[in-house]
C-alpha cells in the first residue's frame, strides 16, 4: 500500500538531521558505479530504518501485550480459584478426569505400561460405548463417548439482510471486475479461479507517485553529486522510475522545502475564527449537502435507493407561501406584534412630514387594493388570451398562471414585451416597472397612515403621561428611523432604480446577487441614518436631542448585530416558505439567531430596499403574496369545474395516446426505468422522458400541462381494480399526488381524515405505497429449503408483499448470476431495463418463496411513484398457512433444471444444472 | 496485493532455524480415520493449562498432557448426526466458572459441552451453514464468536444462550467467513477474514448494551433483539486470496493466505472516516508449502511462538515477537506426512500438539520441557510478578535469557538475601538444556509452587529445595540452584544462577 510511507515518515524526518557521512565522492566526475555506491547505502539505510522502525514497534506492541495476557492469565487463575472454593470438586467431572488421567499414567508407569485400558472406567455403568485411543507408549486409553443429540439444522441459507424497500447496489459490492476464486466442495482443495473469459480490470495500473523514502534518496544523491545526468540515469535505473520524471521531483521537493519554510513563517497567523465557518458561508453552500444527501423523491436524507448527489431537478412550477391564517396571538415574548404597538405610536409622530413628501413623489395615492388591480389588469390581458386557448383544450393553462405567484409579475412583464414591436420593449418596461415602485411605496404609505391614525391619540397620551418605558422608546424609534430611512431612500430609489433597472433588466436574480444587493441596501440605509438627524432637525425640534441620542443607539444596534449572510439566506427562504410572516421565519429558521422583532424589521427594511429594486424572487413574493394566494385558491376551484364538465375523462383521451401505446407495445419488453427530466417548460424532443420512452412524473422538473405526464387516473366506484383505470392498466398504482380520485387516510381517523375527494371508495391500488402487505412466514419449505408462508388466508389477486433487493445492473447480475449458479440458488429478477433486483444478501421473507410450473402466487412489475417494484399477488385463494409458489418465468434456455417446463418435479437441489448462463425471474 | 514501496519493505523471517529450542516427537495418538481439523488447549482455566481437544468427524475428544510424553484421554463426544463434521473449537467457561467446550462444523450449529458434568449445554442454531471457526473472548469467557459459511459472523452468549450481534450485511463478508478473532484488550474490537480475500475489523462499541443486556435476558433467547452490524471499521486487503487464519497480536493483526506466509500488519484507521484505512505490513513468516487452505496456526499464552503446519505434514514453530522473526525451530517426522490443519502450543510453547488429516495427533516436546516449566513458573509467580512478568518466555532465545539474568537480578533484590553475593552469568546455550536431574528436581519443586502446573509423572516425592538453601549444588553442569521457602504455602522463586560465580 502506498500509505506505508506515512507510517514511517516520521521516521525519516528524522533522517535529515541524522546524516551520516558518506566520503569519498567527488563533484562532477562521478561515475555510475560511485553513484550506484551512494544508492545503495542510502537505500541501506532506508532498510536500516526500517528494520528499527519495525523492531521498536514490534518492542511497543510486546509491552503492551505482555501486560494483557497477564491480567488474562490472573482472570485465568481467579477462575481457578473461585470455583475451588465455590463448588465442591466432586461434580467437577473434568477436574476428576484429570485426576483420573494422573493415576492411570502412574498406574501404568508402576505396571510397566501393560495395564488393561478397562483400569480407569470406573463410571462404566452407564457408558455405552467406549473409545479406544492408542499411542505408542504401548498403554491404552479408554473413555465411554458421550452422544451429543442430534439437532436438526437449518436449511442453507446466507446470512441477509430485511428490506423494506429496494436498494441501489453501491460500488463496493460490485462483483464485476474481481477475481473470485472458487473452491470445489467435491475435492476439498482445488482452487479454481473465476472464469478465463473474465478480463480482469487491472485495477494495478504502476503507482508512479513518489514515496517519502524515494524523495529521500533522489534529494541526497543528487545533493551529493549534483544533478548530472549519470545520477539521474543510475536513480532512474535503481528507483525503476524515468529520469525525467526524477528530475522534476527534485524540483518539486526544492519547491516545497522553500514552500514549507513559508508556511513556518506565516504559519503564526492563521489561526482564525472557526467557528463562524458555518455562519460566513452563504446559504448556497450550506445546502450543498442537501442538495447532495437529500433525495427528493424519498424525502430523506442518504436515500438507499436513488443514491446521493442526483440531478437536482427543480421545478418549473414553483411551490407557494404558506398561507398560513395568522391566529394573532403574539409568537413569544420578542414577537413583533408585542412591539408594534410602540413601533406605530412612533411613526405617528414623525409621519406627517415624511407622508407628503412621498405623497408628493409618487403622485395620486390610491386605494391598498389599486396596485393589485393593475396586476391584474395587466395578467389579464395574458390571462384572457389564455384562457381562449384553454376552452378549447385545456383548463389547466389558467390555473398555471395564476398559479405561479412570483412568475406572474415577471411573466407578465416579459409577455408583453414579446407581443410589443422591439422599440417598445424598453419603455414598456420601465413603465410597469415603475407603476410597480409606485404601487409598493403607495402601500407603504398607505399602511403608515392608516396605523397613524390609529395609533395617535394613545402615543399622544403616552407621550403626555411620561411613562414609557426606556425599551419602548427605543424601539419606537428605532422603527421610526426605520421608517424615515425607508420613506427617504425609497424616495431616491425610485428614480435610481428606474434608471438601473434598464441595465439589469435582463440579468436573472438568483439569491447570491440578492444577497449582496441587500447589504449594499444595509449600508445606504446605515448612511442615510446617519445623516437623518439632520434631515429632521428642522422639523422635529422639540425632540431633538433625544434623536440624537437614540441615533447613535440605534447605530450601535446595527453593528452590533449585523445580518450574516447565512441569516439573510435563510430570511429569504423563509419568505419563499411562510410569506411575510416574520414569527414562523423566527421561529422554523432562524432560532437562536434572530428574533420575531429583528425579522420583521428587517423585512420591513429589506421590503423598503429591494422591492424597488427588483420585481421577482422572493421580494415580490413578499408583498403580493396574500393577493396572488387569494387569486390562486379561486382559480384552482374554476379549473376543477371547468374540467369536469368539459372533459370526459377517460384514458383514451389524448394524454395518453403515448402511454396506452407503450402498454401495448410493452408486454414483450422490459419496461424502462424512469429518470425525472429536468425540462422547464413543457417536455420538447429533448426530454429526456421522452427519449427513454417513459412518461414525465410528478418529479421531473417540467409543469404539470406537459403532454407527456402520467396524469393518473379519475376512477371512483371501480377502486382502481380492472383494466379500465388507466393506472391498474399501465401497471401503475395510483399516486394520490396524481389521481384525482385515490386517497390517503392518516392515521386511524381520529386526527380527522383529510377532505375526501370523490366518491367515498378507497383506491385499491396503492398496496405497495401504503405496505398493505399480508404477514408471510418463514419455513422450511415442503419442497426445498427454505419457504414462505402465508399467516392469514387472502383472496384472487390480493397483494401480498414486495420482492425487494438490491438494484443492480445487468452487467452485474450477469457476473452474480455465475456464482450464484454454482451455489444453485438464484434471487435475480429482472426489473426493467436497466435493473435487476438481487435478494441474495438484503431482500424481504419473500425471496424464499419457491418456484412452482402451476403456481399460487404471480409476481408484476409495478410502477410505484416513479420507481419499479416487484409485488406478489396471490393467484388465486389461499388459505392460512399455506405455501407460496410463484412460477419464477425464466427465459426458457436459462432456466436451471428445476424449473423447466416439462418436469413437474419441482426440486431446488437437482445436482444437474447447466451452466448456460444466468437465470433471472421475470414477472 | 499491497506492494510494499521503498522503505515500507516488511521484515521478512529467515528460514534456517535457530534451534534455539529442539522438539522432539514425544508421541503419536492415532484418533480414527477422520481428518482431524481443530485442536486447543484450555488457556481460559488455569487449572486446565494442560488439557487440550481435538475435533474432527462427529467427535469432540478431550485430553491430558502428561509429562513425559504421555496424552490420556479425558472426554470423548460424539454428535449423534453422522454427517457432521466439526471444524472448530474453543475453550470457554460460564459466568461461574464450568468449563465449556464449544465446536462448530459443517451442520452450522454450535454445540456448547459442559465439560464439567459431561452434557451438552446448548446447542446454538442459527447460522446458515457451516461454521469455520469459534473464538472465546479471554476477558469474558462466556462471549464466543464465529464465522460461518452463511458469510456472517455472529457473537454468542454461552450463559444466556443469546445470539447478541451478527456481523453481516452492507459491509459484511462477501464470501464464507474462514477466521475470527477477538482483540486481547479492547475487548470492542474483533476481526474476521474469508474468501473474499479481506480482512476485517468490527467493533461492537456501539453495541455494547446489547451484550450487557444478554447476561441478564431473562426471556426465551429467540426473543432477544438481535441487532446486525453491518458495516466494519476496517476493510484490509492484505492478500491476494482466501484469508483463513487471522489472529490479534496486541494492536497488529497476523493472518495468512495460501500464499506460504504468515503477515504481521499493522491496521491504521481514521478516526473520522472508517472503512478507510492504510495497512503497513510489518513481518512475514514463510511457511513453506503451505498453499492449500484451511491450514491454522496457534500461538501460546503469550503470543511468543506462533506453530503452523504444512501440506507435507512439517511444523514451523516461528518467534513471533522479535525483529526480524526467527524461526524456532522446524519440525518433521518421516511418517507424518499428511497436511496438518491445526497445531496447539501448551501454555509456555514448550508442548506442540498437531492434528493431521489423517487423524492422527502428534506431540512434540521442548528436551528441557519441565525446566522452562520450571522457568516459567518462576516468571508468573506472583511474588516477581512485578519485574517477571514480561519474561514469561523466558528460556526462548538468549534475548530472553538476558532478561531471565534481570529476572535474577530482580528476585535476587527483592529478597534481599543474595543480593551482591553473586553474579549469575548465564550460559544457557551450553548448560541449561537436557539435564535431567536437575529438571527432575525443578519440577518436583515445582509441586507446590503457585503455579499449578500440571503435576509430574514421576510419584516422586516433592523435593524439598530448602534443604539445599544456600549451599552450592554442583550438578552435571556446572550450575548453581538455590532454593528458598518464602511464607508457607509458597515456593520462593529458586535462583537458578547458572555457571554462578561469586561476586568478591
Amino acid at each position: 500500500m502506498a500509505s506505508n510511507a506515512s507510517s514511517s515518515a516520521s521516521e525519516c524526518k528524522s533522517e535529515p538531521s541524522a546524516e551520516h557521512q558518506i566520503v569519498g565522492v567527488k563533484e562532477g566526475n562521478c561515475t555510475p558505479s560511485d553513484v550506484m555506491e551512494i544508492i545503495d547505502t542510502l537505500k541501506k539505510q532506508v532498510f536500516s530504518d526500517r528494520c528499527t522502525y519495525i523492531k521498536t514497534k514490534m518492542d511497543e506492541n510486546k509491552q503492551k501485550l505482555s501486560s494483557m495476557t497477564q491480567l488474562v492469565y490472573n482472570l485465568s487463575k481467579v477462575r481457578r480459584n473461585s470455583s475451588d472454593h465455590n463448588s465442591d470438586l466432586d461434580t467437577n467431572l473434568l477436574t476428576r478426569r484429570q485426576d483420573d488421567a494422573l493415576c492411570t499414567v502412574n498406574s501404568l508407569e508402576q505396571s510397566a505400561g501393560e495395564k488393561d485400558s478397562g483400569s480407569c472406567q470406573e463410571e462404566s455403568s452407564y457408558a455405552s460405548s467406549t473409545v479406544l485411543i492408542g499411542n505408542n507408549f504401548g498403554g491404552k486409553n479408554g473413555v465411554r463417548l458421550i452422544k451429543l443429540p442430534e439437532v436438526s439444522k437449518l436449511p442453507p441459507y446466507t446470512t441477509w439482510i430485511f428490506l423494506d424497500r429496494n436498494q441501489i447496489m453501491t460500488e463496493d459490492q460490485s462483483v464485476v471486475g474481481r477475481r473470485r476464486i472458487y473452491y470445489d466442495q467435491n475435492c476439498g482443495e482445488a482452487l479454481i479461479c473465476s472464469d478465463s473469459e473474465d478480463d480482469f480490470v487491472e485495477d494495478e495500473e504502476e503507482k508512479k507517485e513518489f514515496g517519502t523514502h524515494e524523495d529521500f534518496i533522489i534529494r541526497m544523491t543528487i545533493e551529493r553529486l549534483g544533478l548530472s545526468d549519470v545520477a539521474l540515469d543510475t536513480l532512474s535505473q535503481s528507483l525503476e522510475k524515468n529520469s525525467v520524471e526524477i528530475r522534476a521531483r527534485f524540483e518539486n521537493l526544492l519547491k516545497r522545502d522553500s514552500s514549507e519554510e513559508c508556511v513556518k513563517n506565516v504559519e503564526v497567523e492563521p489561526i482564525v475564527r472557526v467557528d463562524d465557518a458555518f455562519l460566513e458561508k452563504d446559504l448556497e453552500a450550506a445546502l450543498d449537502s442537501f442538495d447532495n444527501l437529500f433525495c427528493r423523491r424519498c424525502l430523506v436524507f442518504d436515500c438507499r435507493l436513488h443514491g446521493c448527489s442526483q440531478d437536482l431537478v427543480f421545478p418549473a412550477e414553483k411551490q407557494h407561501p404558506w398561507t398560513n391564517s395568522d391566529d394573532g396571538d403574539p409568537c413569544g415574548i420578542h414577537c413583533y406584534k408585542l412591539a408594534s404597538k410602540s413601533e406605530s405610536t412612533a411613526t405617528a409622530n414623525s409621519q406627517p412630514h415624511e407622508l407628503e413628501e412621498a405623497t408628493h413623489s409618487v403622485g395620486s395615492p390610491g386605494s391598498q387594493l389599486s396596485p393589485k388591480r393593475k396586476i391584474k389588469g395587466s395578467t389579464g390581458r395574458r390571462a384572457k388570451s389564455h384562457q381562449n386557448e384553454s376552452a378549447s383544450s385545456n383548463a389547466k393553462v389558467v390555473s398555471e398562471t395564476s398559479e405561479s405567484d412570483t412568475r406572474v409579475n415577471q411573466d407578465n412583464v416579459s409577455a408583453q414585451l414579446s407581443s410589443s414591436p422591439t422599440k417598445n420593449k424598453q419603455r414598456g418596461k420601465c413603465g410597469t416597472r415603475k407603476k410597480t415602485n409606485k404601487r409598493v411605496a403607495e402601500r407603504v404609505l398607505i399602511c403608515i397612515r392608516k396605523k397613524q391614525k390609529k395609533m395617535m391619540q394613545s402615543d399622544a397620551d403616552s407621550i403626555v403621561s411620561g411613562c414609557l418605558v426606556a425599551r419602548d422608546m427605543k424601539l419606537r424609534s428605532d422603527t421610526r428611523k426605520d421608517n424615515k430611512n425607508s420613506s427617504s431612500s425609497m424616495i431616491n430609489k425610485i428614480i435610481k432604480s428606474s434608471t438601473i433597472r434598464n441595465n439589469r433588466k435582463k440579468a436573472v436574480q438568483h439569491q447570491d446577487s440578492m444577497n449582496s444587493k441587500y447589504v449594499e441596501a444595509q449600508n445606504d440605509n446605515i448612511c442615510q441614518a446617519s445623516m437623518e438627524p439632520s434631515a429632521t432637525e428642522g422639523d422635529e425640534s422639540e425632540r431633538k436631542e433625544e434623536f440624537v441620542d437614540e441615533n447613535i443607539c440605534k447605530l450601535v444596534k446595527m453593528d452590533s448585530k449585523p445580518w450574516k449572510i447565512i441569516e439573510q439566506g435563510l430570511f429569504l427562504k423563509g419568505l419563499e416558505i411562510f410569506g411575510r410572516n416574520s414569527c414562523l421565519i423566527a421561529r422554523n429558521l432562524l432560532s437562536g439567531m434572530k428574533t420575531c422583532v429583528e425579522v420583521f424589521q428587517y423585512m420591513n427594511h429589506i421590503q423598503d430596499n429591494a422591492t424597488y429594486r427588483a420585481a421577482d424572487g422572493a421580494i415580490s413574493l413578499v408583498e403580493g403574496h396574500g393577493k396572488v394566494s387569494e387569486l390562486r385558491t379561486r382559480s384552482r376551484f374554476l379549473r376543477r369545474r371547468g374540467r369536469v364538465r368539459r372533459l370526459k375523462y377517460t384514458w383514451k383521451s389524448a394524454g395518453y395516446h403515448s402511454i396506452r401505446k407503450r402498454i401495448t407495445e410493452r408486454k414483450d419488453q422490459p419496461c424502462r426505468q424512469y429518470n425525472p427530466c429536468g425540462c422547464q417548460s413543457a417536455c420538447g424532443k429533448q426530454c429526456r422522458c421522452l427519449l427513454n420512452g417513459t412518461c414525465c412524473e410528478k418529479y421531473c422538473g417540467c409543469p404539470k400541462i406537459c403532454k407527456n405526464r402520467f396524469r393518473g387516473c379519475h376512477c371512483a366506484k371501480s377502486q382502481c381494480r380492472s383494466r379500465q383505470c388507466p393506472c391498474f392498466a399501465a401497471d401503475r398504482e395510483c399516486d394520490p399526488d396524481v389521481c384525482r380520485n385515490c386517497w390517503v387516510g392518516c392515521g386511524d381517523g381520529t386526527l380527522g381524515g383529510p377532505n375526501q375527494r370523490g366518491d367515498n371508495y378507497e383506491c385499491r391500488n396503492m398496496k405497495l405505497l401504503l405496505k398493505q402487505r399480508q404477514r408471510v412466514l418463514l419455513g422450511r419449505s415442503d419442497v426445498s429449503g427454505w419457504g414462505a408462508f402465508l399467516k392469514n388466508s387472502v383472496g384472487k389477486h390480493e397483494y401480498l408483499g414486495e420482492y425487494t433487493g438490491e438494484l443492480i445492473s445487468h452487467r452485474e447480475a450477469d457476473k452474480r448470476g455465475k456464482i450464484y449458479d454454482r451455489e444453485n440458488s438464484s434471487f435475480l429478477f429482472n426489473l426493467n431495463d436497466q435493473f435487476v433486483l438481487d435478494a441474495y444478501r438484503k431482500g424481504d421473507k419473500l425471496k424464499f418463496a419457491n418456484h412452482s410450473p402451476d403456481p399460487n402466487c404471480y409476481a408484476k412489475v409495478i410502477m410505484v411513484a416513479g420507481d419499479h417494484r416487484v409485488g406478489i399477488f396471490a393467484k388465486e385463494r389461499i388459505s392460512a398457512g399455506e405455501e407460496l409458489f410463484y412460477d419464477y418465468r425464466y427465459e426458457p434456455d436459462r432456466a436451471p433444471a428445476w424449473a423447466r417446463k416439462p418436469e413437474s418435479s419441482v426440486s431446488k437441489k437437482d445436482e444437474s444444472q447447466p451452466s448456460s448462463g444466468r437465470a433471472k425471474k421475470l414477472a | 496485493m499491497a506492494k510494499s514501496g521503498l522503505g515500507c519493505e516488511p521484515a521478512v523471517g529467515s528460514l534456517t532455524a535457530s534451534r534455539k529450542r529442539e522438539y522432539k516427537v514425544s508421541n503419536r495418538v492415532h484418533e480414527g480415520k477422520r481428518p482431524l481439523y481443530a485442536m486447543a488447549f484450555n488457556f481460559i482455566d488455569a487449572r486446565y493449562y494442560d488439557v487440550f481437544a481435538t475435533v474432527g468427524g462427529n467427535r469432540v475428544t478431550v485430553y491430558r498432557c502428561l509429562e513425559g510424553g504421555l496424552v490420556a484421554v479425558l472426554q470423548a463426544y460424539v454428535d449423534e448426526d453422522k454427517d457432521e463434521s466439526f471444524y472448530t473449537l474453543s475453550w470457554a467457561c460460564d459466568t461461574d466458572g464450568t468449563p465449556l467446550l464449544v465446536a462448530g462444523g459443517s451442520n452450522g450449529i454450535i454445540r456448547v459441552i459442559n465439560a464439567g458434568t459431561e452434557k451438552i449445554h446448548k446447542s446454538f442454531v442459527g447460522h446458515g451453514d457451516s461454521v469455520n471457526e469459534v473464538r472465546t473472548q479471554a476477558l469474558k469467557p462466556s462471549l464466543v464468536v464465529s464465522a460461518s459459511k452463511d458469510e456472517s459472523v455472529r457473537l454468542w452468549n454461552l450463559h444466556t444462550g443469546i445470539c447478541i450481534l451478527i456481523f453481516a450485511g452492507a459491509g459484511g463478508h462477501r464470501n464464507e467467513v474462514l477466521s475470527v478473532d477477538f482483540h486481547p484488550s479492547d475487548i470492542y474490537r474483533i476481526a474476521s477474514c474469508g474468501m473474499d480475500n479481506t480482512v476485517k475489523i468490527w467493533s461492537m462499541k456501539e453495541f455494547w448494551t446489547y451484550v450487557e443486556k444478554s447476561f441478564t435476558w431473562t426471556d426465551l433467547p429467540s426473543k432477544f433483539p438481535t441487532k446486525y452490524v453491518q458495516f466494519p471499521v476496517f476493510i484490509a486487503s492484505v492478500h491476494s486470496n482466501y484469508v483463513d487464519c487471522t489472529r490479534w497480536l496486541g494492536d497488529f493483526v497476523l493472518s495468512k493466505s495460501v500464499d506460504n506466509e504468515i503477515v504481521l500488519w499493522e491496521p491504521k484507521t481514521k478516526e473520522q472516516n472508517p472503512g478507510e484505512g492504510a495497512v503497513d505490513i510489518l513481518q512475514k513468516y514463510p511457511v513453506p508449502e503451505c498453499d492449500i487452505w484451511f491450514i491454522k496456526f496457534s500461538c501460546d499464552f503469550h503470543y511468543n511462538a506462533a506453530a503452523i503446519g504444512n501440506r507435507e505434514g512439517k511444523i514451523f514453530v516461528w518467534e513471533l515477537q522479535s525483529s526480524p522473526p526467527v524461526l524456532i525451530a522446524r519440525l518433521s517426522h518421516a511418517q507424518c506426512k499428511s497436511p496438518i490443519r491445526q497445531t496447539a502450543l501448551s501454555f509456555d510453547g514448550s508442548t506442540i500438539l498437531s492434528c493431521c488429516e489423517d487423524g492422527s495427533i502428534w506431540r512434540w516436546d521442548t528436551s528441557c520441557s519441565s525446566m522452562v516449566k520450571f522457568a516459567c513458573s518462576l516468571a508468573s509467580t506472583d511474588e516477581w510478578t512485578s519485574s517477571c512478568c514480561v519474561y514469561p518466555g523466558f528460556p526462548f532465545d538468549l534475548k530472553i535469557s538476558n532478561n531471565a539474568k534481570e529476572l535474577m537480578y530482580g528476585m535476587l533484590n527483592e529478597t534481599h538475601t543474595l543480593l551482591n553475593r553473586y553474579r549469575c552469568v548465564l550460559n544457557v546455550s551450553t548448560c541449561m538444556w537436557d539435564c535431567p536431574t536437575a529438571a527432575k528436581l525443578f519440577t518436583g519443586g515445582c509441586r507446590t509452587s503457585p503455579l499449578d502446573l500440571p503435576q509430574p509423572a514421576y510419584s516422586t516425592p516433592p523435593c524439598h529445595v530448602s534443604s539445599v538453601q544456600n549451599q552450592r549444588l554442583e550438578l552435571p553442569l556446572d550450575q548453581v540452584i538455590r532454593g528458598e521457602r518464602m511464607g508457607e504455602a509458597y515456593w520462593a522463586p529458586s535462583v537458578v544462577g547458572l555457571g554462578g560465580e561469586e561476586i568478591p
